[in-house]
Order: C-alpha cells, then sequence, then structure tokens
C-alpha cells in the first residue's frame, strides 16, 4: 500500500469539495454509476406499476361505492294433504333437507311460505250443504329451524272459517326481504359478503293445524265431521348479485 | 393484541425499549469520555447514542400502545385503529420515529467520511437536527401520518452516503490496495446493515415488484391510508434501497472471492437468502396478501406472522442495538479502555447479550412448542458460557480496535479540527431539546384534541 501523507489542517471545505474526493476513484465511479443506473431502473419498473396497477386497486378497494343488490329467485316447495278429524291437531314436519325443498344450487334460503287450504270450495260440498265453513287455525311452531323467529313481518299462526287459504310466512335469511336493494360498499365481495352467510334455513319446519268442523245441525244430512286439507310449503330461495351504480347517473 | 394470529408480533418492543434506551445512554456516557477521538467520531458517537435513545421510547411507547389496544387492524404495521389512533402515546411513538429519520439524516453527513468538512459541523447539525425536528414532527401529526414515507425521505441520505463510500473504499482495497480502506468499507456496510438490514431482508420483494402488492394492503388497512405521493415516495426509498444491498452484496462476494470470507460476507449472504424466502413465501401466500384489494382483509397467516416476528423483528429490536454496539465498540467510538468507561463497556457488553439470548429465547418459545424448562436449561448454560467467554470477547472488541477516520486519512484528506467540549454539548442539546420538544408536542396536540 502507498504510504500517503496524512493531511493535518484545520480549514474548512465546502460540500462539493469533501465530496468530490469521495468520487476520485473511476472504478468506484464506474460501480456507483452502474448501480445508480439500475435503482432509476428499479425505481422506473416499480413506479409504473405501482401508479398504473396496484395504487388503482388500493384505492378502489378503499373508496365507498352505491351498488345495487338484485336477488334472483328461485321456488322450491312441498305439498302435505290428508283428512283432519273434527277437533283434530296435528303437527305436520317438514324436512328442510328434502330434495324437494331445498333451494337450488348457489341459492340461500329467504323465506318460507305456508298456505294452508281446506278442500271446501265457496263453502259447499255434498257433506255440508247449508256451506258451512270449518273452522281451521295453523301456527308455524317455534323450534330449532335456524330462522328469524322474532322478525316482525312473519306470520306465524293464523286462523280461518270462511274457507279462504291461510297464509303463513316466516323470515329465514336475515333483512331479506326479496326486493333490490341499495347499499354502499368498497368492492362487490364485501357487499355481498352479508348475503353469503351459511347456516340459515337448516332444520324441521313444523306446522301445527287445528281443525274444528262447522255443521249446520239439525239435518238430514249433517254428517261432516272431518275436513281434507292441504299444506302448501314454499320456499323462496335467492342468489344474490350486485351492480355499481354508475356515478354519472 | 386482540387476535391471536398476531400474539408474537412486536412481544420484543418492551425489551427493546429498555436495551435502546440503556444502551443510548450508556454509549452517551462513554462518548462523553472520549476525549481523543476524532471530532466526526464524536459527533457520530452522540448521534448514535441519541438514536438509541429515540429509538428506545419509540418502542417504549409501541410496548404500551399494545398493552392498551383491544382490536387491531389485520396489517402488521402500527395499525392500532380508532381507539388510540389519536392519543398522546400514538402522536408520541411517531414523533420519537421523527427523531430517529433526523439522527439518520444526519449521520452520514459525518461519520465514517464526514461530508461537512467545517469547524462549526456541530453547530451546523445541531441547527439541522433542531429544523428538522421542529418542522417534521408537527406535519406527521397534522397529517395523520399519512405521509409517512415522505417523512422518511431523508433515510436516502443514508442509502446513498454510505453506499458510495463502501464502494470507493472497496475498490480501493481490491484494486489499489489500501489495506486499511477496509475498515472504512466494513463500516459503511455496518452501519447500513445496523439501521436498514430489516428492510434488506426484502430486496426481491422490492426488486420484482411484488412490494407493490403489499403496499396496496396496507393501503386498506391503515387507519388513516398513505397519500399517494406517500406510497411513490416508499417506491424510490425501496429502489435504493435495492441499489444498496445489491452494491453491498456483491461487493462482499467479490471481495470473499479474492480475499476470503468475513463477517459481513455472512451477514450479506443471510440478507440475500432471506430475501429469497421471504419473496417465496410471498407467492405462497399470495391470495392472503391480496385478500384486501380484491375481496376483503384476511388475517396474514400464522405462519407468515412468525417468520415476519423472527426475522424482520428480530432485526428491529434486537439485530440494530447489537450492530450499532458492535461498530461503537469495535471503531473505536467510545471510551472502554480506563476506569468507569471500562465497567460501562463491559455492562453494556453483558446486557447486550444477556438480554437478547433470553429475549430469543423467550420468542422461541412463544412460536415452538418448546416446554420452558428446556428453554431454560438452554439460556442457562447460554449464560454460563457467556461469562466464561464475555472477558476473553471484551478484550478482543477493545483492543482490536479499529481507527475509521486515520484509515481514511490513508486515502484521503479530513480536517483535524479540535472542536470544543462547548460544540459537542451543543449538539448533544441539540438531540436532547428534540426529545423533549417530541413529548410536549405529543401531548399538547392530544390535549389540544386537532383531530377531534
Amino acid at each position: 500500500m502507498t504510504e500517503k501523507q496524512i493531511v493535518k489542517d484545520e480549514s474548512d471545505r465546502g460540500l462539493i469539495e469533501s465530496s468530490s474526493e469521495l468520487f476520485s476513484s473511476r472504478e468506484a465511479n464506474l460501480a456507483m454509476l452502474f448501480f445508480s443506473v439500475f435503482t432509476l431502473i428499479v425505481c422506473t419498473f416499480n413506479m409504473h406499476g405501482w401508479l398504473t396497477s396496484e395504487y388503482k386497486k388500493g384505492l378502489d378497494a378503499i373508496t365507498q361505492k352505491t351498488w345495487i343488490v338484485e336477488f334472483n329467485q328461485s321456488t322450491t316447495g312441498s305439498e302435505f294433504q290428508d283428512v283432519w278429524q273434527d277437533e283434530e291437531s296435528r303437527i305436520i314436519e317438514f324436512y328442510m333437507d328434502d330434495s324437494e325443498l331445498l333451494p337450488f344450487e348457489g341459492y340461500t334460503v329467504g323465506m318460507i311460505n305456508i298456505t294452508v287450504s281446506p278442500d271446501t270450495v265457496d263453502g259447499f260440498s255434498i257433506a255440508d250443504p247449508v256451506a258451512q265453513c270449518d273452522a281451521i287455525s295453523a301456527s308455524v311452531v317455534v323450534n330449532d329451524l335456524t330462522a328469524q323467529w322474532e322478525s316482525e313481518g312473519n306470520i306465524l299462526s293464523a286462523q280461518d272459517s270462511s274457507c279462504e287459504d291461510i297464509q303463513l310466512s316466516l323470515l329465514v335469511y336475515p333483512d331479506y326481504q326479496g326486493e333490490n336493494i341499495t347499499v354502499s360498499g368498497v368492492n362487490d365481495f364485501q357487499v355481498l359478503q352479508p348475503w353469503k352467510n351459511i347456516g340459515w334455513g337448516e332444520g324441521v319446519l313444523e306446522i301445527k293445524v287445528d281443525l274444528d268442523v262447522n255443521t249446520a245441525e239439525p239435518g238430514p244430512f249433517a254428517t261432516d265431521d272431518d275436513e281434507e286439507i292441504t299444506i302448501t310449503v314454499e320456499v323462496i330461495g335467492f342468489l344474490a348479485s350486485a351492480f355499481q351504480v354508475d356515478i354519472g347517473m | 393484541m386482540a387476535d391471536e394470529n398476531y400474539e408474537t408480533i412486536n412481544t420484543l418492543s418492551p425489551i427493546a425499549a429498555f436495551v435502546h434506551i440503556s444502551l443510548g445512554l450508556m454509549a452517551l456516557f462513554l462518548v462523553s469520555r472520549a476525549k481523543g477521538r476524532e471530532w466526526n467520531e464524536r459527533l457520530a458517537g452522540y448521534t448514535i447514542s441519541w438514536v438509541l435513545i429515540f429509538l428506545g421510547f419509540q418502542y417504549l411507547f409501541v410496548s404500551i400502545l399494545e398493552y392498551r389496544v383491544t382490536t387491531r387492524a389485520t396489517g402488521v404495521y402500527n395499525n392500532y385503529g380508532d381507539e388510540v389512533f389519536y392519543t398522546f402515546l400514538t402522536y408520541a411513538q411517531r414523533s420519537f420515529e421523527c427523531g430517529y429519520t433526523i439522527g439518520l439524516s444526519v449521520l452520514p453527513l459525518i461519520y465514517p467520511y464526514p461530508l461537512i468538512q467545517r469547524k462549526s459541523a456541530a453547530r451546523i447539525l445541531g441547527i439541522i437536527v433542531l429544523i428538522l425536528g421542529m418542522v417534521m414532527i408537527p406535519f406527521d401529526i397534522f397529517t395523520e401520518f399519512s405521509y409517512r414515507n415522505v417523512r422518511n425521505l431523508p433515510w436516502m441520505i443514508g442509502y446513498v452516503v454510505w453506499t458510495a463510500i463502501y464502494l470507493r473504499f472497496l475498490f480501493g482495497e481490491m484494486l489499489n490496495g489500501e489495506k486499511e480502506s477496509r475498515n472504512v468499507s466494513s463500516v459503511a456496510a455496518l452501519l447500513l446493515m445496523a439501521w436498514n438490514g430489516k428492510f434488506y431482508m426484502f430486496w426481491l420483494i422490492q426488486l420484482s415488484g411484488q412490494a407493490n402488492i403489499y403496499r396496496g394492503r396496507f393501503m386498506v388497512e391503515d387507519f388513516v391510508e398513505q397519500t399517494k405521493i406517500s406510497g411513490m415516495a416508499e417506491v424510490v426509498l425501496e429502489a435504493l434501497l435495492v441499489g444498496s444491498f445489491l452494491a453491498l452484496f456483491l461487493g462482499e462476494m467479490w471481495r470473499a472471492f479474492n480475499k476470503g470470507s468475513s463477517g459481513l460476507t455472512y451477514l450479506t449472504g443471510g440478507m440475500f437468502g432471506l430475501g429469497v424466502i421471504w419473496f417465496l413465501l410471498t407467492l405462497v401466500y399470495m391470495d392472503n396478501i391480496t385478500s384486501c384489494v380484491e375481496s376483503s382483509c384476511d388475517l396474514l397467516s400464522v405462519a407468515w406472522i412468525n417468520f415476519y416476528v423472527i426475522t424482520f423483528q428480530i432485526m428491529l429490536y434486537i439485530g440494530v442495538p447489537l450492530l450499532v454496539m458492535y461498530v461503537m465498540l469495535n471503531y473505536n467510538i467510545v471510551d472502554t479502555d480506563t476506569g468507569w468507561g471500562l465497567v460501562i463497556g463491559r455492562t453494556t457488553g453483558l446486557l447486550l447479550i444477556l438480554v437478547t439470548s433470553s429475549t430469543l429465547i423467550e420468542l422461541i418459545q412463544l412460536i415452538l412448542p418448546v416446554p420452558e424448562m428446556i428453554t431454560s436449561a438452554v439460556f442457562a448454560a447460554g449464560v454460563v458460557a457467556f461469562i466464561g467467554w464475555e472477558e476473553k470477547i471484551m478484550k478482543q472488541l477493545i483492543s482490536k480496535t479499529k481507527n475509521v477516520t486515520e484509515s481514511v486519512r490513508l486515502v484521503m484528506s479530513i480536517p483535524s479540527y479540535e472542536l470544543s467540549e462547548g460544540d459537542y454539548r451543543f449538539y448533544s442539546l441539540t438531540m436532547m431539546i428534540l426529545c423533549v420538544y417530541a413529548f410536549v408536542i405529543s401531548f399538547l396536540f392530544e390535549v389540544m384534541g386537532i383531530h377531534q
């Protein structure tokens, strides 16, 4: 190694003067130039990637947008028909995993509509020519079926003695109304996430039906002491999809 | 911390706070006794000591925040959400981060090769510290830390200057036979590794552009997202990091090929390997990482988190004080030869090794299901072995010290100023003022409720 004279001065130097010594080696300068160009290329490449792709994606992911959630509905159903005797009370069970009730592939159970129908047409029958309608009361038994039992929109019990169908309904999926809704969210995944929960609508649907036969007493044909009742269960399934509302609208 | 996925994150911060503050104070004491050292070495000693103290306070607030929060964002960055975001704790943590950045921006200007060669260097640096502090800390809090990477831009001074110094003296050693230049290139490399080693391990992620994917995720996770310009500043810093790391790695490989390997060869080689592993790990967990942008944020996997803790956080919390103290002891910045200096120097060494080894064992226990009895036994064995070797290691560190400034003077001229003790005290005082300022501003801003 060549011994150089150690400079022992106390004079002030400017930044350029002091840095120029650092860049006094040609080979080192070439290496620095190489790494500077390399750094510049990496910087340009990554900056382009950031600004044209990932930044936009990130910004999109944090910007709240307006979405319309549309529910594509499917209906599956099952029917039960039997004869009730006068003053008979019976609970009919419908298993929700029954293939007739299961919603289509990918669909989720939204709500269940139940119709209880007497067989009387316009109140007239041969057994009861005076057309006395029977009193039928029907109710959905609250059990372990996973549904919105506390929902105000439910009709869990009803009765009728005018030969009309009895309509019951049970909301299964939280907040499901069946109509399109407008929500805000950052992307369709997050907007649809509330509508992709599983586990709702599982269990057994129990319908309790009581019959009280009304006949015109006395009479030669007063032999009506039963009623054929049909219970129709309709399972409304849904598949939610989201569409972003155009900002320009 | 609420989520068990993240239970290992920042577990080292309390011990790191203790280690950094203790080392900073001890180093301050040792530097103040090192009256025979060169002016730039003493200024570097003061800077490093205060940077350690700033980091210590920062980790102290991280520890308190970790204790306080019950929920946190899914990210690994200190992202605690609104329950503590606008409080003294967060303000103070970020303010001390500013202090660290300021310290790192002035250190490359004076050590190992002083770019500022003026008799008034201490006063100039002191004024730079004060001005940067006065501007940076309130700016950071006012902007809700959304310009985090713009604030970190002064780091690039270190990347550029230390890399240039490293290359200049490496080439001097390799091509011109300037044997003593190795002291300068190695100290520049060690400083780069000490402060930036935690980022160097992501070199391939940064080179390949995968860092943009993480940036996109953190953009969604941040309680207040980073601005566009902040993201751009981060890209610039990362590019400089990659360039700086590859210069270091290739330089060390070249040197190892011609002159044999050294500790730095293994250190840079290790970082290179970690970079490759991190790249592969990112590929494996890509769906998990991109979930925030593509759908909704999934927690990062436990394996990812554990690897992050045992690589990044160990380098952050343990690697920094180890490397920095090695530089200070081995390159003769502090006085550990006589009297109290010797005692404090030995205490520093003991503190470093014992605390870090016990911490590492605790961490291993947290991650791996190793019975406590085994780790305690390993720790005890380590302590016994270390106490046996402590005197030898310390003697070697102290007696084989290298004088960097003298090595520089063999190839370049550095003025040998006789700065007054008042100059050093002024410089140290500006750092202390910065420390007090960080506390006061953070407290006042919370009391004023500027973000309410």
